[in-house]
């Protein structure tokens, strides 16, 4: 208890300073509130717009529309297998690389940019040309696709977890312990890196449940798809759908931030927001 | 902080005196001391041998130290000795047996390293259970074995802390405890004691000491700091350029250093504090 206080009775020695401090940062808030609403404002404004065009019935009745379920259904499924198969590819793949390669990660690095450097019409046709034709026809070689486009975001999310704690220490501490691989994986290094998978699957799934082209161009129709062909028999309805679809990510993913707020709030570990992946720190002495 | 520590830690040597005795009961007949070996040790990093046909015997039960300059070697021979490295030739033996082949988390060894190493995700008590969990001890014997274990070192009342709640000199003191509570057949401490301030320093120093003779586990201690090593240790090893340049107890290391370089290192503390503390 002592400990709390002494901090705070060290800190007196330079006061002015952090008064002057505290002043400056007390005026930090009127400008924070007029980017937040100038943000809020270039974000709500199409959303409301889209709600005056579409008119509230429309939301009654779109979710009835023939498509509309096993479209949404087909997506999140897509968002669930493509978030299993990152998740199992590439957590073991970067622990092991900065435990044992360290050498390699630059390489992984620009390897894992690729995806955002290659268009996806191009990565979805080219794949399409060489597939089997048994995957050609599975609805699952689209999250086959997802992987490799989800794979930078995911890879730099586990990379930031990774470097805020000190892995090779905690790997020996439990090895030294009688852990095997597979239990200081599970036990020592997943529990911490649990904002960072969180992350991982907030952009994995954002970006599944909003990816149009490959999908489109695969015959899939997961749920942009339909909006675009819905699009053509009802402009109001597909607005409507489109609408409903941001709320639905939204709430998907508030869900998983508060999930992930709340449990690293018991262990200590930083807030978790959508970009600051792994902000985890221990104090020292 | 400092002086929270030092009063947190003087009801802690009270404490740690009384649990200490009745744990150390317990353990003494389920352990007779390890005997461990290092022959002919050799490391080349690239062009530099970072170990040097390194030799050295730790009878049951002592507390050696590996005092050197950074970079000798002296890390080296304990991350060989724990698993971590292995060397290029040169066995170790721990009771007589080459333990080469065996991996890190089959040597049963306790290990306490010089940066924090506690889960972050486990309270000091699931930290220190850890390697219980590990031997499959059942869930009610291994919580009271960790929280003897807490109360050895005195941190009873932070059982159910996380490390980033607790001081550095707190976090190493339950590392220690972790490290003693699967009864290691040797204890390995890596610079321990180096990220903490000067009193704090102190403290855990004799409380280490005082708790390695209690359980009589054979340990082998690396360090840069020479006082440290002087005033802990049953013998001491001064090690230059991956080869040992003595190895002898305190006192004779002083009296009679063998070379220039153990007259110089280790010899007097204080008159080569820059070389030893450019670690």
């Amino acid at each position: 208890m002592a400990e709390v206080t002494a901090p705070a009775a060290r800190t007196q020695g330079p006061a002015p300073r952090a008064e002057r401090a505290v002043g400056r940062r007390g005026s930090f808030p009127v400008w924070r509130w007029v980017i937040l609403l100038v943000a809020a404002v270039y974000f709500l404004l199409p959303c409301w717009a889209a709600l005056r065009f579409a008119g509230i019935k429309a939301f009654g009745s779109v979710f009835s529309q023939a498509g509309f379920g096993s479209s949404i259904w087909l997506s999140l499924q897509l968002a669930f297998v493509t978030w299993l198969i990152t998740m199992l590819l590439m957590v073991p793949t970067t622990v092991y690389v900065h435990l044992r390669v360290p050498r390699l990660r630059r390489v992984l690095e620009t390897v894992t940019i690729l995806p955002i450097v290659v268009p996806p019409v191009v990565l979805i046709v080219g794949v399409l040309q060489v597939m089997p034709l048994a995957l050609r026809g599975s609805v699952w070689l689209l999250s086959l696709e997802y992987v490799i486009l989800a794979m930078p975001f995911a890879y730099r999310a586990i990379d930031a977890g990774l470097r805020s704690i000190d892995v090779k220490t905690l790997t020996e501490a439990s090895q030294s312990l009688g852990a095997g691989a597979l239990t200081t994986l599970w036990r020592v290094l997943l529990p911490n890196l649990r904002t960072a998978v969180l992350s991982a699957t907030i952009l994995v799934v954002a970006l599944v449940l909003g990816e149009f082209t490959m999908a489109s161009l695969d015959l899939q129709t997961t749920f942009p798809v339909w909006i675009v062909e819905f699009d053509q028999l009802d402009a109001q309805m597909s607005v409507a759908a489109s609408l409903f679809a941001l709320v639905v990510t939204w709430a998907l993913l508030m869900a998983i931030t508060l999930i992930a707020t709340r449990q690293s709030r018991r262990t200590g570990g930083g807030e978790v927001t959508l970009f600051t992946a792994g902000s985890r720190e221990t104090i020292g002495n | 902080m400092p002086t929270d520590e030092i009063a947190g830690n003087e009801t802690t040597a009270d404490t740690a005196t009384a649990a200490g005795t009745a744990w150390a009961g317990n353990a003494a007949g389920a352990r007779e001391g390890t005997s461990v070996s290092l022959r002919n040790l050799t490391r080349a990093f690239g062009a530099t041998r970072a170990l040097d046909e390194m030799s050295l015997d730790i009878a049951p039960g002592e507390l050696v130290a590996l005092l050197g300059p950074s970079g000798c070697g002296k890390t080296t021979a304990l991350r060989i000795v724990a698993g971590f490295e292995f060397a290029d030739y040169g066995e170790v033996l721990i009771d007589g047996k080459d333990v080469s082949n065996v991996p890190a988390a089959r040597r049963d060894m306790g290990m306490v390293f010089q940066s924090y190493s506690l889960f972050p995700n486990m309270n000091a008590l699931d930290n220190v259970a850890f390697g219980l969990r590990m031997r499959k001890v059942a869930g009610a014997a291994r919580r009271k074995r960790a929280a003897e274990l807490l109360d050895l070192v005195g941190l009873s009342a932070q059982a159910r802390q996380y490390p980033h709640q607790l001081s550095g000199g707190q976090q190493q003191r339950v590392a220690l405890a972790r490290a003693l509570a699967v009864e290691p057949r040797v204890l390995l401490l890596d610079e321990p004691l180096s990220a903490l301030d000067a009193q704090v320093r102190l403290r855990l120093r004799e409380q280490i000491r005082t708790l390695q003779q209690r359980l009589g586990t054979t340990t082998l201690f690396v360090t840069h700091d020479q006082e440290e090593a002087l005033s802990m240790s049953d013998r001491v090893g001064v090690m230059r350029a991956g080869k040992l340049e003595q190895v002898a107890t305190p006192d004779e290391l002083y009296t009679r250093p063998a070379t220039a370089f153990v007259a110089e290192f280790g010899g007097v503390p204080g008159r080569h504090g820059i070389l030893a503390s450019r670690n």
